[in-house]
């Protein structure tokens, strides 16, 4: 089977569509109310080095992905570990993000569809997609990234006629601790999943292109992630958007633009059932990849169907509703922040002192001349 | 290959079979729906509970009589929710809310048990969408409100959705609020300005703005007063309206106004009094003319000019006045104001804010820009 | 009679292995007169087998021709071949070799052979057998002369402004009009043959330096491939050479058009040219080329855009018209404007079946009135339309069987397929797929299999290279004649990856 290849500007679409997807779903954590989007800037600000660091492990290991990463840092018994704990925690997330969207879909309209329905519906084009492989994914995402600017630019405009910029005040006003919990929520949820991509890190050719895909991609995700937010508080206000569960949707109900577009919020809401499916898919890859080389097969599409389906059951029964799954994302950063970043901080070490150390030094050579 | 057909033809009748034998279990057929146009609630009439009337969309006797007609349902219980779930005791189809517009709360309810009830369980339902309208009536009761009359032919709370949407292009009445807004307001422990609603003739008709404090409603705020509101709260877009400068003649004065813009702020003085002003300016042009100054000339023109602005400006010092000493209300958002501009200050004063509200020195200023006087001068 | 039956029995021997395809040991005598009989044998009970006996004039030798009547052009026959052979006293000597044959005929092709299989199949072709006393070998000479269909434009292809040529039935006309567009020396051609028992000819065609060798090679090794017994159309083979056997989409294009096959030669595809059918196939095969018609080139350019852009919009209005039209009234009725509401709620009253299953109903309707439409003669065509489409339509309305707004939508479902009529297998089959799974799920259904529908698009691929190709580093020129037709003045460059040379246009320096 021929390796597929990822473009740089289609990997970047994955990124930014994995990031904004959930982001516009769950919206950001509103512990510092107005303030809130200092949150966001502190962790643009965590995730500047994060993303370097990535960027670096794919460049230090050009077209190899994170288990041969595993192996190489942590010799072989711990490259078992280590692919065996990142493939359970890719179906984790996996099932997750099916819960995410699936709970959200039952909740517009599907009401008395059975949740098993909702979910299988996700996860399977979600295996049809990384059975394609990870150049379909990459072109796939090119063409729903432009949907999803329009769809953007058409919630801003629509809901326009109710800004109301009030809101906005009184800056400032929240204490550090709440900005901060904030942040750490923004890092858990939709960045951490970023090491995500690392699984799909021998689909990039060699050079510099990591640095173009990780850092472009979050930094075009934080600004929309700014604009968002300011857009969801202006049209509705403090007290609606901490109890709004789903801010983006709340937001997108107001929008009007004369009789016959009133109530397009449900049309413009369907299209995270697109965002669902790439970034389940992305995990999907993860997880059959770890699987594969664990259990020593060639190809890991063979292995992605029985993968789903794990998924697909664990999805079912993690969360029994949206109360427990909310609870979940609160409690989430103190599982992942140790496998989103310390792990890779880890393997970034190990890595930087196995590329010096085989580096020859000059001055010895010139010694020796 | 062989397999690979077999396994996929096997997974695709197994999923055909089980959805064909189960079914699709959201689909709503059209005509099973009751749409729900407006909603009414009153007291009920052994006052444990809420009387609900919801404004219903009749599909079989539209199509018969080829225009559309509308039905008054009556549910008790004793949460709105509650009233609800009777339908499935009468013969009621499935209650679509989707589509409501207007949500009327009866003022007995409004002034005694307050509208933040009704208002929390609104929002939580998702059905309910948040950018409904929110009335008060005024009549005897919010049923009649959206009752069709005899001569009717159309939807009551459509009608009522289009008075409201208008509201900043004609004089007609106070605020219009959605659901959501009144949300954050009755949060924000702010005071809350709705429309208020009679009827006349059997028909809805505007008839001043209703004043809420503490989500209970204390007092109204007459039509006369309607106008002079829009300007100072920066609502008023376009309209033209009349008015007696001189109240002992019986012709009005009428111009148009367009770009209204109005601004609020406040001073500390130093005896911690506040001065709370009122800047509007607009442009205006003039339809009719019914003054004690001679117009023609420039000289007359200016003085016309001040007329108009000492009326204007003394009816929103009435109207601002009224609602804080018979109310204790304050209209035009001051506590808002402040809150978001300085809320150390804010937090301060918060305690004391109604005495400070009824000691505080207003001050209105009212800028007229005549751009023209219509087509004969 | 004993050394007769056995003769007749030997004879029928050697036919039948001859049938049989066992033809090593099998070869001509020097007897005329057994060849002769051999021959005979073989094409028993083939009534148009002619055979005429020559004998020189002046003793050369004897002569035997056989010819198929019909096949060949009987001028040619009496004057270049009978008449030499029987007036020339070139071989008076009695030795009669190949060049002396050669010299004599005026035959613009004779050809020497040892082989029975290649007689049978040049004689089938039109050719004419020359049997000579005393030689073990047989020579074919070029006389074919049979009628064609005249050279008409393709009914399915027709333009407003452009050539009008179209191909015909035989494979050296079809060629003539394709050397005559190109007239280079790198428009290579380059024949085989298919078919058991057909034997048709089929010939592979490409220009030289700017054909993309890789497809090249894997479009030959695909035709090597092929085994079947008959070959009568373009379609046979394109269905054996596909990419993926089951997928209702094209990886081969078809066309009845010389100056479309010229046209994408000259981009650097393939052409196959099959004798017997004017249509010809061409490799690869971009996903965008079922949106494309070639009188873009020959219109204006703005105008051709937004005709492009039409199509690729009415693809896909057609497969998801019916489904958004279920999800909205079952699913999430509250997008409607409230009059609008009203008037499907009201057409919906009295009407006995579940929109979904009416929507699903009315479409094989129209299915069928569409593919009677296709089948019937023209003279009843016209009314059997009006009929259908009119009076069953409002009857059905007025008796309440289905709901007018219905039959709306489904008129339109068939009206935009017939913007693309190269997508019809998948357009048919994705328009009740969709339909089911919004019926059952509503928004959510149509957005899960349109997410199918997207990957299944995107995973195609015509031979070894995909057909859609969305690198994102797009450049003015690769687009250029995608989404939009930019004018002829822009088009500096071919189509990325089709061929090995860039250049279209010299740079203006």
């Amino acid at each position: 089977m021929n390796k597929s290849f990822i473009t740089v500007r289609n990997a970047f679409s994955v990124l930014f569509i994995m990031i904004l997807g959930n982001y516009l779903l769950l919206g950001s954590p509103f512990n510092a109310k107005q303030d809130s989007w200092l949150s966001i800037l502190i962790a643009f600000a965590i995730m500047i080095p994060v993303g370097l660091m990535f960027a670096r492990l794919v460049k230090l290991y050009p077209e190899q992905d994170i288990f041969f990463m595993f192996s190489d840092a942590f010799g072989r018994a711990g490259g078992i570990i280590g692919t065996i704990v990142f493939s359970l925690y890719a179906v984790l997330i996996s099932a997750m993000v099916v819960q995410n969207y699936a709970r959200f879909f039952q909740i517009i309209t599907l009401w008395s569809t059975p949740f098993i329905v909702i979910a299988a519906g996700i996860i399977l084009t979600a295996v049809y997609l990384a059975k394609s492989g990870e150049s379909a994914l990459g072109r796939w995402s090119l063409a729903i990234i432009v949907l999803l600017f329009v769809l953007i630019a058409i919630a801003f405009l629509m809901t326009s006629q109710e800004y109301n910029f009030d809101y906005l005040f009184p800056a400032f006003n929240s204490s550090f601790e709440n900005i901060f919990a904030g942040s750490v929520s923004l890092l858990a949820l939709p960045f951490g999943d970023i090491v995500m991509f690392l699984a799909l890190g021998d689909s990039i050719k060699k050079g510099n292109g990591s640095y173009k895909i990780f850092m472009i991609s979050i930094a075009v995700s934080i600004m929309l992630m700014l604009l968002v937010f300011f857009k969801n508080l202006c049209v509705l206000g403090q007290s609606t958007m901490e109890s709004a569960v789903f801010p983006s949707y709340a937001a997108a109900r107001m929008a009007s633009l004369s009789v016959f577009f009133e109530r397009i919020e449900a049309v413009i809401s369907y299209y995270f059932v697109f965002a669902g499916i790439t970034k389940t898919a992305v995990c999907l890859i993860a997880a059959a990849k770890g699987s594969a080389r664990l259990l020593k097969v060639k190809d890991y599409r063979s292995v992605v169907v029985p993968v789903g389906l794990a998924a697909l059951a664990l999805s079912m029964t993690l969360f029994d509703n949206t109360t427990e799954m909310f609870d979940f994302i609160r409690k989430y950063p103190y599982l992942s922040l140790p496998l989103q970043i310390g792990v890779p901080l880890l393997l970034w070490i190990i890595a930087e002192i196995k590329h010096a150390s085989k580096r020859p030094l000059p001055s010895m050579n010139k010694l020796l001349d | 290959m062989k397999t690979g057909i077999r396994l996929t033809s096997i997974a695709v009748s197994l999923a055909i079979i089980c959805v064909l034998l189960t079914g699709c279990w959201d689909y709503k057929k059209i005509d099973d729906l009751t749409l729900v146009a407006g909603m009414a609630i009153d007291k009920a009439s052994d006052d444990s509970g809420y009387k609900v009337s919801l404004e219903a969309i009749d599909f079989s006797m539209s199509v018969q009589e080829n225009s559309v007609k509308t039905q008054i349902i009556q549910l008790e219980g004793t949460t709105i929710f509650d009233a609800f779930n009777k339908t499935k005791t009468q013969i009621v189809k499935e209650l679509y809310f989707p589509d409501m517009q207007i949500i009327c709360i009866s003022s007995g309810i409004a002034s005694d048990e307050g509208i933040a009830n009704i208002i929390e369980s609104c929002i939580r339902s998702t059905d309910i969408r948040e950018s409904v309208y929110v009335i008060i009536s005024r009549a005897e009761s919010a049923e009649k409100i959206i009752k069709p009359g005899e001569g009717m032919s159309s939807v009551v709370s459509a009608e009522i959705n289009e008075l409201i949407d208008e509201i900043g292009n004609n004089v007609s009445s106070g605020k219009k609020s959605n659901l959501y807004k009144i949300y954050n307001q009755i949060n924000d422990s702010a005071d809350i300005v709705l429309p208020a609603f009679s009827v006349k003739e059997d028909s809805p008709v505007i008839d001043g703005m209703a004043l809420i404090k503490d989500s209970r409603l204390v007092g109204y705020l007459d039509q006369e007063y309607a106008e002079y509101y829009q300007m100072a709260a920066d609502i008023l877009n376009n309209a033209t309206f009349s008015f007696a400068i001189d109240e002992s003649s019986s012709f009005n004065t009428s111009i148009s106004i367009t770009n209204n813009r109005s601004a609020i702020s406040y001073d500390i003085k130093e005896n911690e009094a506040l001065r709370l002003s009122v800047n509007v300016s607009f442009d205006a042009s003039v339809r009719e003319v019914y003054s004690s100054a001679d117009v023609d000339h420039a000289g007359g023109f200016e003085m016309f000019r001040r007329e108009c602005e000492e009326h204007i400006s003394k009816k929103i010092y009435e109207l601002t006045d009224k609602s804080r000493q018979e109310y204790g209300v304050d209209v035009l958002g001051f506590a808002n104001h402040i809150y978001r501009d300085a809320p150390e200050y804010w937090e301060q004063i918060k305690d004391r804010w109604e005495t400070m509200l009824k000691e505080a020195e207003i001050f209105v200023d009212v800028d007229i820009n005549f751009t023209n006087t219509s087509f004969i001068s | 009679m004993h050394k007769n039956e056995k003769k007749q029995e030997k004879l029928e021997r050697k036919v039948r292995q001859l049938n049989h395809g066992r033809t090593d040991n099998i070869k001509l005598g020097t007897s005329l007169d057994e060849n002769k009989e051999l021959f005979l044998e073989l094409f028993k009970n083939v009534g148009t087998l002619r055979v005429r006996d020559i004998q020189n004039k002046h003793g050369a030798g004897r002569f035997c021709i056989f010819f198929l009547d019909g096949l060949t052009n009987g001028i040619n026959v009496n004057q270049h071949v009978v008449m030499p052979l029987t007036e020339s006293d070139a071989m008076s000597d009695g030795s009669i070799c190949e060049e002396s044959v050669k010299q004599l005929l005026y035959v613009n092709s004779v050809k020497r052979v040892d082989s029975i299989e290649e007689i049978i199949e040049s004689l089938t072709y039109g050719d004419t057998l020359l049997l000579a006393d005393g030689i073990d070998y047989a020579f074919l000479l070029e006389t074919k002369g049979f009628t064609l269909r005249a050279i008409a434009e393709p009914e399915g292809e027709n333009i407003l402004n452009g050539p009008k040529e179209g191909f015909n039935e035989a494979i050296m006309t079809n060629l003539s009009m394709l050397h005559r567009k190109l007239r280079t020396n790198e428009f290579k051609v380059e024949f085989s043959t298919l078919g058991r028992r057909t034997k048709t000819k089929i010939c592979v065609c490409y220009i030289d330096s700017l054909v993309d060798r890789s497809v090249l090679n894997e479009v030959k090794r695909r035709l090597g491939t092929i085994d079947i017994d008959g070959v009568l159309d373009t379609n046979y083979i394109a269905e054996l050479i596909k990419d993926k056997k089951m997928s209702p989409y094209k990886t081969v294009g078809f066309t009845e058009r010389p100056d479309v096959v010229a046209g994408k030669l000259l981009e650097g595809r393939i052409a196959i040219i099959v004798d017997g059918t004017p249509v010809v196939l061409t490799a690869p095969y971009l996903f965008i080329e079922n949106f494309q018609s070639n009188e873009d080139y020959y219109l204006n350019f703005l105008y051709t855009t937004f005709a492009r852009i039409l199509r690729i919009i009415g693809y896909f209005l057609t497969v998801l018209t019916p489904a958004i039209y279920i999800s909205i009234i079952a699913y999430q009725i509250e997008i409607l404007p409230p009059a609008l509401t009203l008037n499907i709620a009201s057409a919906q009253q009295n009407v006995p079946l579940p929109a979904a299953l009416e929507a699903v109903i009315m479409l094989i309707i129209f299915d069928l009135l569409k593919e009677t439409g296709v089948r019937t003669p023209s003279s009843v065509g016209q009314t059997l339309s009006i009929v259908g489409a009119l009076v069953i339509g409002q009857a059905a309305v007025e008796a309440k069987f289905v709901s007018a707004p219905l039959i709306i939508v489904v008129a339109f479902t068939g009206l935009t397929n017939l913007l693309t009529p190269k997508l019809n297998a998948s357009a048919f089959m994705y328009k009740y797929i969709f339909l089911i799974f919004a019926g059952i799920l509503g928004f959510f259904g149509v957005i899960v299999c349109l997410s199918f529908f997207i990957i299944q698009i995107i995973n195609l691929t015509s031979f070894g290279a995909s057909q859609i190709r969305l690198s994102g580093n797009m450049k003015l020129q690769h687009i250029k004649d995608i989404l939009i037709r930019a004018p002829w003045t822009a088009m500096k460059t071919r189509p990325k990856g089709l061929s090995q040379n860039h250049t279209r246009m010299a740079r203006k320096e």
